[in-house]
């Protein structure tokens, strides 16, 4: 990781090859980095943009990303490489991956065979383990965040979700993880809970694994609910003590589920 | 975790020998950069000594602890840990003449601040200095990167507060002669939020620190915990590992009860020896320091625009490019 000195020069040290995407907070390169062989890696430039976007400093989700991958180190988690400032700005370097699920899910020309899913999901799961096991909770899990390199070893990646969790009367916001993976407690708006919610979405995932399409795509939050009742019928105050006195909390038709 | 975190691996020092060391490299490295035209023996009279630098130091993370517990709104304890560890970190391999530790220790806690999640906007952050908010507000986002790049952006700090709370649920459920835990509670903390005061959390884990604590007030409280230590937290037959332990939490419990008084005189006049002593170069309120930043950030709004120069000429070529090829 980062030296205590000579942070000033870090950029000319990897070299841009390609421009891979641009998201809301961040510009994404392919880069060679010099100093290592000619490795190919991620470089990930935080935008600062104007000074009145970045009036609060340093983005809170770059520095969530620093701060939880610099502790982190497991072949199924993304690797941060290296943190570099340079002027204003800000730059990550990750393992370089050359797609995610998402695109092998969309991608109808691939045939996903049943050892595929399960090397796949098992893969998946190994770092979410680890995760949990360091009292992390990814909180934004989806086929798109599930990185896969050149070697077909799948590593969880983006972070900027992420949260320590375990700390007694600490209260979470609800409004985490991508729709379509969202769990039923975070769908009634509660503010504790726990590892639940990345394993519903691991769930979900290898259900559009086997599928090829989204399991439960609801378009609006009561939707995504009704959806999931459909499917796997409605729960009762018995078999789900204390949901009825969730936030959120509506009645829905009592669906059967389908078996 | 913390045994695999870089706390352990980056921020704990082996004893306060090696702190020392580091830190008396600093200020010697410093005069004698500063200092090459002085006679040796002159220089401790112009540049603040280790003793000197120790002592400002010391007042300032007085000042963070300060600042911390008047914040408005309430700041969660682990906020206070982390703006104190940050700074105690931040002086490992610096010297406050170089660095001010007004700036520093604004920028550390507003650092802490979104690291732990505990959101507040710069404008809310600023609103609880008396005043100068506007200035305070452009040196304290000036020294974010900094900071960050010195502290090896190793951000996550575990703190004794969250082990604290983790020993009370174990007592409660295993020790069943003490009716309630929460008699132990005020006296721990406390103990923990003097700790602060120390050099502790750059070497003993969080654990020891928390332990050392619920001990401490234990014995205050009349409250005999030696079953619980010896039985449930070591374990009987590891009276190696107890011995270890019981010399650690000796060593916190004497750090925690010699803390030194600060005189405020002395400070004072230190605050003085600082201003003329100072790097002025890394002074943001020095012309020369604004002068630099000018520069820099001319230099920066001339290379975005050779570069959008660059992009609209090449995209240009490749319109052209195509037009020919039609």
């Amino acid at each position: 990781m980062a030296t205590h000195s000579g942070t000033a020069d870090r950029s000319s040290r990897y070299e841009k090859i390609d421009f891979l995407g641009e998201g809301q907070f961040a510009t994404v390169y392919k880069a060679k980095d010099t100093a290592n062989g000619g490795k190919i890696v991620a470089v990930k430039k935080i935008k600062l943009g104007q000074r009145s976007e970045a009036k609060d400093g340093i983005n809170r989700t770059a520095l969530r990303e620093i701060k939880l991958l610099q502790e982190l180190s497991h072949e199924n988690i993304i690797g941060l490489l290296d943190v570099f400032g340079h002027k204003s700005n800000i730059s990550l370097v990750f393992d370089f991956m050359d797609t995610d699920l998402e695109v092998i899910i969309k991608d109808n020309n691939l045939v996903l065979t049943p050892a595929h899913i399960k090397s796949l999901t098992i893969m998946t799961l190994q770092g979410l383990e680890y995760l949990h096991d360091n009292w992390i909770l990814h909180r934004d899990l989806k086929p798109n965040n599930l990185l896969i390199n050149g070697q077909g070893i799948l590593k969880l990646g983006d972070f900027g979700l992420a949260k320590y969790f375990g700390s007694p009367n600490r209260a979470y916001t609800h409004q985490v993880v991508t729709r379509w993976y969202r769990c039923p407690e975070l769908l009634f708006g509660a503010r504790i809970y726990g590892i639940g919610v990345d394993m519903w979405a691991i769930g979900c995932i290898l259900a559009e694994l086997l599928l090829r399409v989204p399991f439960l795509a609801g378009d609006s939050d009561l939707d995504q609910l009704s959806k999931i009742f459909q499917a796997l019928g409605t729960p009762t105050e018995e078999q789900w003590p204390g949901m009825t006195a969730l936030p959120d909390y509506v009645e829905f038709k009592k669906f059967p589920g389908t078996q | 975790m913390f045994h695999t975190s870089s706390q352990r691996k980056h921020w704990m020092f082996r004893n306060e020998e090696e702190i020392i060391k580091l830190r008396r490299e600093n200020v010697t490295m410093y005069a004698d950069k500063h200092g090459d035209s002085m006679q040796v023996e002159d220089r401790p009279l112009y540049f603040l000594t280790y003793d000197e630098e120790r002592l400002l130091c010391r007042h300032y993370e007085h000042l963070v602890r300060d600042f911390c517990r008047k914040f408005d709104p309430p700041m969660p304890p682990s906020v206070l840990g982390t703006s104190c560890a940050y700074f105690k970190r931040f002086y490992i391999h610096n010297t406050a003449m170089d660095y001010h530790p007004k700036w520093i220790m604004y920028t550390c806690i507003y650092l802490a601040c979104k690291v732990e999640e505990f959101n507040v906007s710069i404008m809310q952050f600023v609103g609880n200095l008396p005043n100068n908010r506007e200035k305070a507000t452009e040196l304290i986002l000036n020294h974010e990167l900094l900071i960050m790049q010195h502290l090896n952006f190793n951000l996550t700090v575990h703190n004794p507060f969250r082990p604290l709370e983790g020993f009370l649920i174990d007592i409660k459920t295993r020790v069943l002669h003490i009716a309630d835990t929460e008699v132990l509670r005020k006296k721990a903390e406390e103990f923990i939020y003097r700790s602060l005061a120390t050099d502790a959390c750059l070497l003993f884990a969080p654990s020891q620190i928390a332990l050392a604590a619920v001990l401490h007030s234990a014995s205050k409280k009349g409250v005999n915990l030696d079953k619980y230590v010896t039985d449930s937290l070591v374990g009987k037959g590891n009276s190696d590992t107890l011995k270890q332990m019981v010399e650690q939490l000796k060593k916190v419990r004497f750090m925690v009860k010699h803390i030194e008084p600060l005189n405020p005189t002395k400070i004072q006049e230190l605050e003085e020896k600082l201003q003329k002593c100072r790097n002025q170069e890394l002074d943001p309120e020095s012309q020369i320091y604004k002068k630099k930043l000018e520069e820099k950030l001319l230099a920066e709004e001339e290379e975005t625009y050779i570069k959008r120069q660059l992009l609209s000429e090449e995209t240009k070529r490749s319109e052209d490019q195509f037009l020919m090829s039609v």
